[in-house]
C-alpha cells in the first residue's frame, strides 16, 4: 500500500505492507536509523517515538494505523530545536549528565522524556521514573537519566510545544489485492458490514500483542480491519447509573480521563499499573477483555465491578455480563461477525470501596503473578455486598464466590479478615507455584480487610 | 595515596560520540545496509538433543528471493572454538558452523541467505528436517547422572583430543599450604553450599554482523564484537582461510557485558555465506536468539572455611560444579576463575580448590560481567556473614581481619595468573560506607512502619573486587593480555589514535582521548580516535576482564609520552633550547621562564613538515605485568514484605576503589549500572528452561525481568583515594567489580531484615517467602 505519513514535520509517502511495523518503515523505508529495536515485543522502549504527540513503541504499530498521522523520531527533536542536526536542550542534558553510555536505549529514553515533559513540564522525580518506566537501560542504573530529564525541565524545556501532533489524515492507498483484504472503516456500520462479509478478519486495535506475534511467526492475518478510525468505539461517558467505555479506548485515555478520576478512580489506578506509558497509549480496554487471559489486568477488576460487555454486529447489539462473555482461556462469547463495542460498568454507590492489587516480579511492565480486585458496600457495620475477583491463578480470572458469601453480612473484624483469607486460600487452585500464590492471595485479602478495621 | 594533580583526568568529559548517540546519528552494526545485501536466518533445533538425520531444502529453495541454503554437509569440517581470550592450547574445539548433532533448543541446523528477511524466514518454514530425538540432560543433576546421555563425542583441547568422562570435560584440584592442617587448627569450621542462577547479559543491542566481499577477494566484516582481532582469528579458523583475508571493523556496541567476547556463530556463518554467494550478507539475532546464545554460568559452590576464635581464617576449600551449557565457549576457565576468586577473596594460608566443568543440553554460556567472580562473591560474601554471626564478630570486622591488601598476591584469573596487590582502598571504603548507611545502628532489622509491622527493614553489605585485565608478573600460558596502539599527529595539532579496543558503552575510547590529551598536553577536543579495523590496527586482547582502560590504555599512554617527547624535541630546535626547557599545555608549547616564546602544536608539526623532519608518530605494544584488583564495597538497605516475600532496595551505596579517576561521568555510570545489574542478579534475573524438554520458558523481555526505573533505588557512589602505580595515570578498572558483590549484599540485607538466609539465586519473592515461612515453623 501507499502510506503517507508526516515524519518530523515532512510529509513522506512510502510503499509498504499494510501490517509492516512502523519501526521498519522508519528504519528501512525512510532511513531514519535513530529509532532502535531492542526486543520487538514492546517491552524495552528502544523504539519509542511520538505518534500524534503520544509516546508509542514503533514495533507495535502497523503501517495501516500510522498512515495519515504525525510521527516524531529522535532525529526530529534536533531538527525541531535548531533547524540543523544539533542536539536540542533535552538531548544535550543527556550528554551533560553522563546519561549516554552505550547509547542504544538513548533515543527511546529521550523520546519518552519528551513525551513526559509535554504533559508535565515540571515533573517530580517519581513522575520522571514513572514516565520512563517502559524504557530499559542496561548501563546506567537510570540515575543520570532521571537527572538529565530534571535538568532539561529546569531549563524550561521544551521551549515550544511539539508542532507535529497531527498528520494529514490521509488514508492508506491499497493495491487491488490489498483492497480485498485490508479495511479502514470510518464508522461502526461500515466496520460491521465488513466484518459481516469477512468474519475471519483480524480486527486491529492497539496491536500490542499482534505485531510481536507476527514478528515471531505466530500470526499472519490474511485479512484485517482497523478499528482505530471508528469514532463510535472511542470515548468514556457517564450514562445514568453506568459508565460506558468504548472498546478502543486506551489505557492512556482512561488515565487522563477527568470523569474516571472522579467517578471510578480504581480503573485509573489499574490502567496506570498496566504496562508503561508507551503501551498504555496503545493498549485498549476492549483488547484486554478480548484477550480473555487469566493474566489480563483489567478483566479482574471489571469482574469485581460487575461490568458487562456490549457486542455489536449487523444483526444488532447484545450485552452480556463479563462472566458470561469470557468463556475460557483466550475464548469469548463473540460470535463470528461480532465485535466488542463497549464495556459497561455500574457506577459504584456512594460510600462503597474498590481496590485493585497486582503483584508481579517487579514494579513496572510486569505480568501479574497475583492480581486481586475488591468491591465492598457496607450497611452500617455490616458487609452488604462484597465482590472479589482473582487473576493469574486460573486460565481466566475468577470471582471468588465462596469468599464473597463467607463474609457477606458480617462486620469487619480481625476474625472476618482471617475468614476471608482462609476461604480465598482454599478457593483458588493455581497451577504454577500453588503454595506461594495461595499464601500471597490469603495475605492480600487479609490485608484488605485489616486496613478497614 | 593522593592522586597527582592532573589537568583533565578526574573531570567530567562528554564521550566523544555522546552527541551522535543522543541525536540518533551514530551508526551501530545493525544500522548498516549495503547494496545487493542478503539476509541470513538460521534454522534452529526445537529439540535439546537430537541427531539431524536429513535436511530437505528442495521446497525452501523455491521460495522467491532465496539465494543459498547451507547445512552441515556444506560447512567446513573444522572443529572450532569461539571465545576470544585464552591461548589456544587451553581452549575447547567442540563445534562446527552447523551441526549434525544438535545439543540445545536453538542449536544450528541450517542457514538461509535471501534477498529479504521475510523470504529467509519463509524458507526456514519450508526446510524439512528429520530428527532422531535423543534423551536430553538439561540440568546439572541430569548431566552428572550415571545414565546421562553423552552430549559430546569428540572435542579437542588445543590440538589434543580430550577424554570426556560422562559430561565432565575438565576437573581441577589445586592446593596451597595444607588445608587439613588448617582446618585442624581452626576453632570453628563452617561449610555451606551456594547456588547461582543463569542470567543473560541482555545488552539492549542484539548481536549483528554484516560481511561484504571486496573486489580483492577479501571480506569486510562489521560486527558486534568485544575484540575485532580475536573475532578475525575465530572466523578465519572456522572457515579455513588466512586471517588476512578478513578485515574486521570496530563498531560502537550497544552494551555487551560479556555477550560479545566470542563469536556467536552468526558471524562465521554470514562470512561463509558471503564468500559462497559473493554478496554482502547480514545476520541479526532476534531477542529470543540472544537468550539462547549467552549467559552467566550457573554454579554450585561449596565453601568450607576454618576460623580462629578471633576471626582469623586458617583454611579455605572451595568445590565448584560449573555448567557451561552445550559448548565450552570458555573452556573450563569460568570454573577456574570462580575457584581462584573464591580463594582470593581473603587472606588465608591454606587453600584448596576442587571443581569440575560439565556440558548440559542448554545454550552455550560464556562470560557475563564478572567472569566467574559473581559466583565466587555470592558464596564467599554470604559465608562471611554466616561465619561472622557464628563467631560473634561484626561482619565488617571479620572482613578487615582477613583483608587481602597491599603486598599480598592473589589469583587474578584462576591459578595461572598470579599478581601482587599494590593499591587497596577497601578499609577506607568500608569506613566511608558504614558511616553513610549508619552501620553502627543497624541491629537485627526493624519494622519502620507502625501500621505495617510485616514490613521489615535491614542493612547488609558485601565486599569484593575484580581484576583490571589479566596481567601477571610472569607471562602465563592461559590468557592473552596485551594491547597495541599507534598515534600520529595531524597538521592542525590534533592527535589521532589507531587502536582496536572495543567500547561496549563504558566509554574507554573517550578515556583514551583523555589519556592522550593529559599526557601530551593537548585539549580533550584535540584527540581523534579512529573507527579502526584489523587492517590498520595492532592486535588487542579484547575488551573484557575490565581491561578497556587499564590494559588497552597502557600502550596509549606510552605512545602519547613518545609523541610528547618528539614534539618537545622539534620545538626545542625552533626555540634553540633544550627539550627540558619546554612544556606543552592546552595544545601549545611554552618555554619555561620565557612564556612569550610559544608556538602551537600545529605550528610544531607544520614546521617539521616544511623542514622535512618527517612524521610525528608513535607505536607501542604493552603486556601488563599486573591485574590490580579494583575493590568494591556495597551497602544496601532493603525492605522485606514478610507477607509476600517482596524485597525493595531502598538505599544503595557503591564504594569504588578505581585508582585515579580518568572520566568521572564514565566511572559513575559504571558504578550505578553495575549495581543495577548486580541487583538484577540478586533479585530477579534468571533464564529458565523446562527440565524435561530443554525449551526456554522466558526467552524474551516480557518474561525475563530486569530492574526498571521504578525498581531501581538512587545510588550513592563513594570513591577511595588511591593511586595504582602500574596503571595509566594511576588508574585501575571499574567495570565488573561494581557488580560482583551486589547479590550477596542483597542476601545479607534480607537476613538482617527478617532473619532468613537465601543461598540460591535469585532472591525472588517466592523464594524469600518460602524461607520466611520455613523459619516460622
Amino acid at each position: 500500500m501507499k502510506m503517507t505519513v508526516t515524519v518530523n514535520g515532512r510529509k513522506r509517502t512510502v510503499d509498504v505492507a499494510p501490517l509492516a511495523r512502523l519501526l521498519d518503515v522508519l528504519r528501512d523505508g525512510l532511513a531514519l536509523k535513530g529509532t532502535k529495536e531492542g526486543c520487538g515485543d514492546g517491552e524495552c522502549g528502544a523504539c519509542a517515538i511520538l505518534l500524534d504527540g503520544l509516546l508509542v513503541n514503533a514495533c507495535c504499530v502497523p503501517a495501516i494505523q500510522a498512515t495519515g498521522r504525525a510521527v516524531v523520531t529522535i532525529e526530529g527533536l534536533a531538527e525541531a530545536g535548531e533547524g540543523r542536526p544539533e542536539p536540542d536542550r533535552l538531548q544535550q542534558a543527556f550528554v551533560d549528565e553522563g546519561a549516554v553510555h552505550c547509547g542504544f536505549c538513548t533515543p527511546g529514553m529521550i523520546m519518552a522524556s519528551r513525551a513526559l515533559l509535554e504533559e508535565r513540564p515540571h515533573p517530580s522525580e517519581s513522575e520522571i521514573r514513572v514516565g520512563l518506566s517502559g524504557s530499559l537501560c542496561r548501563c546506567t542504573g537510570y540515575g543520570t537519566i532521571v537527572a538529565a530529564v530534571a535538568k532539561a525541565a529546569g531549563e524550561g524545556y521544551p521551549e515550544r510545544p511539539l508542532p507535529w501532533k497531527s498528520g494529514g489524515g490521509e488514508r492508506p492507498l491499497f493495491s487491488p489485492d490489498e483492497a480485498e483484504r485490508f479495511f479502514v472503516p470510518e464508522s461502526l456500520d461500515e466496520a460491521l458490514a465488513i466484518l459481516h462479509r469477512h468474519p475471519d478478519a483480524t480486527v486491529l486495535a492497539g496491536t500490542t500483542d499482534l505485531l510481536p506475534d507476527m514478528k515471531k511467526g505466530r500470526a499472519a492475518p490474511e485479512r484485517a480491519i482497523d478499528l482505530l478510525r471508528v469514532p463510535e468505539l472511542k470515548g468514556i461517558a457517564c450514562d445514568g447509573s453506568v459508565i460506558r467505555i468504548g472498546a478502543c479506548t486506551t489505557n492512556g485515555e482512561i488515565i487522563r480521563s477527568p470523569l474516571l478520576r472522579e467517578r471510578l478512580p480504581v480503573l485509573v489506578d489499574a490502567a496506570s499499573h498496566s504496562g508503561a506509558p508507551a503501551i498504555q497509549n496503545r493498549a485498549t480496554l476492549g483488547g484486554n477483555v478480548a484477550n480473555a487471559s487469566g493474566a489480563a489486568d483489567h478483566l479482574v477488576l471489571l469482574l469485581a465491578l460487575g461490568a458487562s460487555v456490549t457486542v455489536a454486529s449487523v444483526r444488532g447489539e447484545r450485552t452480556l455480563p463479563l462472566e458470561d462473555f469470557v468463556v475460557a482461556y483466550r475464548k469469548t462469547a463473540c460470535e463470528p461477525g461480532e465485535l466488542i463495542r463497549e464495556i459497561v460498568i455500574p457506577l459504584p454507590p456512594e460510600g462503597s470501596l474498590q481496590k485493585w492489587i497486582k503483584r508481579g516480579s517487579r514494579q513496572a511492565l510486569t505480568l501479574s503473578r497475583v492480581s486481586l480486585a475488591f468491591h465492598l458496600e457496607r450497611e452500617g457495620e455490616r458487609i452488604k455486598v462484597f465482590r472479589l475477583a482473582a487473576g493469574s491463578m486460573s486460565p481466566v480470572p475468577l470471582r471468588l464466590t465462596e469468599t464473597e458469601r463467607a463474609v457477606t453480612g458480617r462486620t469487619i473484624t480481625v476474625e472476618t479478615a482471617r475468614l476471608a483469607a482462609e476461604t480465598a486460600r482454599s478457593e483458588i487452585h493455581p497451577r504454577k507455584s500453588p503454595d506461594y500464590r495461595r499464601a500471597i492471595t490469603a495475605n492480600l485479602v487479609r490485608r484488605f480487610f485489616e486496613e478497614l478495621i | 595515596m593522593s592522586q597527582k594533580p592532573y589537568s583533565l583526568a578526574g573531570k567530567r568529559h562528554e564521550k566523544l560520540e555522546a552527541r551522535q548517540k543522543a541525536t540518533g546519528r551514530l551508526k551501530y552494526t545493525g544500522d548498516i545496509r549495503l547494496p545487493d545485501m542478503l539476509h541470513c536466518r538460521i534454522l534452529r533445533s526445537p529439540h535439546a538433543n537430537a541427531i539431524v538425520k536429513s535436511v530437505d531444502t528442495t521446497e525452501a529453495m523455491k521460495v522467491p528471493g532465496v539465494v543459498d541454503i547451507i547445512t552441515y554437509d556444506d560447512v567446513p569440517k573444522i572443529l572450532s572454538m569461539h571465545q576470544f581470550l585464552h591461548v589456544p592450547e587451553v581452549m575447547y574445539y567442540d563445534s562446527y558452523l552447523l551441526e549434525r548433532h544438535v545439543r540445545h533448543v536453538g542449536d544450528r541446523v541450517a542457514a538461509v541467505a535471501a534477498e529479504s528477511i521475510e523470504a529467509a524466514e519463509e524458507a526456514l518454514r519450508k526446510v524439512v528436517v528429520d530428527y532422531e530425538v535423543l534423551p536430553a540432560a538439561v540440568t546439572m543433576e541430569q548431566a552428572l547422572a550415571g545414565e546421562a546421555p553423552r552430549i559430546h563425542e569428540e572435542a579437542r583441547r588445543g590440538t589434543d583430543l580430550v577424554e570426556i568422562e560422562g559430561n565432565v570435560f575438565e576437573k581441577v584440584d589445586v592446593s596451597i599450604g595444607d588445608v587439613e592442617r588448617g582446618f585442624a587448627e581452626a576453632d570453628y569450621v563452617i561449610e555451606r553450599s551456594y547456588n547461582t542462577s543463569k542470567p543473560n547479559p541482555a545488552p539492549m543491542e542484539r548481536a549483528c554482523v554484516v560481511c561484504a566481499p571486496r573486489s580483492d577477494g577479501r571480506l569486510d566484516v562489521w560486527a558486534t564484537a568485544q575484540g575485532i582481532h580475536a573475532m578475525r582469528m575465530n572466523i578465519a579458523h572456522s572457515l579455513g582461510v588466512p586471517v588476512s583475508h578478513l578485515n574486521c571493523h570496530r563498531m560502537f556496541l550497544g552494551g555487551s557485558f560479556g555477550a560479545h567476547i566470542h563469536t556467536g556463530f552468526i558471524e562465521n556463518i554470514c562470512a561463509f555465506l558471503a564468500f559462497r554467494t559473493g554478496r554482502p550478507v547480514r545476520g541479526e539475532k532476534t531477542r529470543e536468539e540472544m537468550f539462547l546464545a549467552y549467559g552467566r554460568h550457573p554454579m554450585k559452590v561449596t565453601v568450607k572455611a576454618g576460623f580462629k576464635k578471633d576471626g582469623t581464617m586458617t583454611a579455605l576449600h572451595s568445590d565448584t560444579t560449573d555448567d557451561t551449557g552445550s559448548y565450552a565457549f570458555s573452556g573450563s576457565s569460568k570454573m577456574m576463575l570462580t575457584s581462584g576468586f573464591t580463594l582470593s577473596m581473603y587472606k588465608c594460608p591454606n587453600l584448596r580448590m576442587t571443581g569440575r566443568s560439565i556440558y548440559t543440553n542448554t545454550p552455550p554460556l560464556s562470560a557475563m560481567r564478572g567472569a566467574g567472580n559473581p559466583q565466587a562473591s555470592w558464596a564467599v560474601e554470604s559465608l562471611m556473614d554466616e561465619a561472622a554471626e557464628a563467631l560473634g564478630i561484626d561482619p565488617i570486622a571479620l572482613r578487615l581481619r582477613n583483608n587481602l591488601g597491599v603486598g599480598d598476591t592473589f589469583y587474578g584469573q584462576g591459578p595461572k595468573v598470579i599478581s601482587t596487590i599494590r593499591s587497596c582502598g577497601t578499609p577506607e571504603l568500608l569506613e566511608k560506607g558504614s558511616r553513610l548507611i549508619g552501620w553502627e545502628k543497624r541491629g537485627n532489622g526493624y519494622a519502620p512502619y507502625p501500621d505495617r509491622p510485616w514490613i521489615r527493614r535491614g542493612i547488609g553489605m558485601a565486599r569484593g573486587f575484580h581484576t583490571s585485565g589479566c596481567g601477571s608478573e610472569k607471562p602465563n600460558r592461559f590468557i592473552m593480555d596485551f594491547s597495541g596502539a599507534f598515534i600520529k599527529m595531524n597538521e592542525d595539532g590534533t592527535a589521532q589514535l589507531m587502536n582496536a579496543a572495543a567500547d561496549c558503552g563504558g566509554g574507554n575510547i573517550s578515556t583514551y582521548a583523555t589519556l592522550i590529551a593529559e599526557t601530551i598536553g593537548l585539549r580533550y577536543s584535540d584527540v581523534i580516535v579512529n573507527g579502526g579495523d584489523t587492517d590498520t590496527t595492532p592486535f588487542d586482547g579484547v575488551t573484557h576482564a575490565s581491561r578497556g582502560l587499564y590494559g588497552a590504555g597502557q600502550p596509549v599512554v606510552a605512545c602519547a609520552e613518545d609523541i610528547r617527547q618528539q614534539l618537545l624535541e622539534w620545538a626545542s630546535r625552533a626555540f634553540r633550547c633544550g627539550p627540558e626547557d619546554l612544556e606543552i599545555h592546552q595544545g601549545r608549547v611554552y618555554r619555561h621562564f620565557k612564556p612569550e616564546d610559544s608556538m602551537t602544536v600545529s605550528e610544531v608539526v607544520l614546521l617539521g613538515q616544511a623542514r622535512g623532519w618527517g612524521n610525528i608518530m608513535a607505536h607501542s605494544t604493552v603486556r601488563p605485568t599486573a591485574c590490580p584488583p579494583h575493590f568494591v564495597v556495597i551497602f544496601l538497605e532493603v525492605e522485606v514484605d514478610t507477607r509476600t516475600g517482596r524485597v525493595d532496595v531502598t538505599r544503595a551505596i557503591s564504594g569504588v576503589d578505581t585508582g585515579t579517576i580518568i572520566n568521572r561521568n564514565n566511572v559513575e555510570g559504571q558504578a550505578a549500572g553495575g549495581l543495577h545489574m548486580g541487583l538484577g542478579f540478586g533479585l530477579m534475573e534468571d533464564t529458565l528452561f523446562d527440565a524435561a524438554t530443554g525449551r526456554p520458558l522466558n526467552a524474551n523481555f516480557a518474561d525475563y525481568k530486569m530492574l526498571t526505573t521504578l525498581d531501581m533505588p538512587p545510588v550513592e557512589i563513594v570513591f577511595a583515594d588511591t593511586f595504582e602505580p602500574t596503571g595509566p595515570l594511576g588508574s585501575k578498572a571499574i567495570g565488573e567489580g561494581v557488580t560482583n558483590p551486589v547479590a550477596p549484599a542483597v542476601a545479607n540485607a534480607i537476613y538482617n531484615a527478617c532473619g532468613v538466609r537465601i543461598r540460591d539465586l535469585p532472591c525472588t519473592p517466592e523464594r524469600v517467602f518460602r524461607e520466611i515461612k520455613k523459619a516460622r515453623i
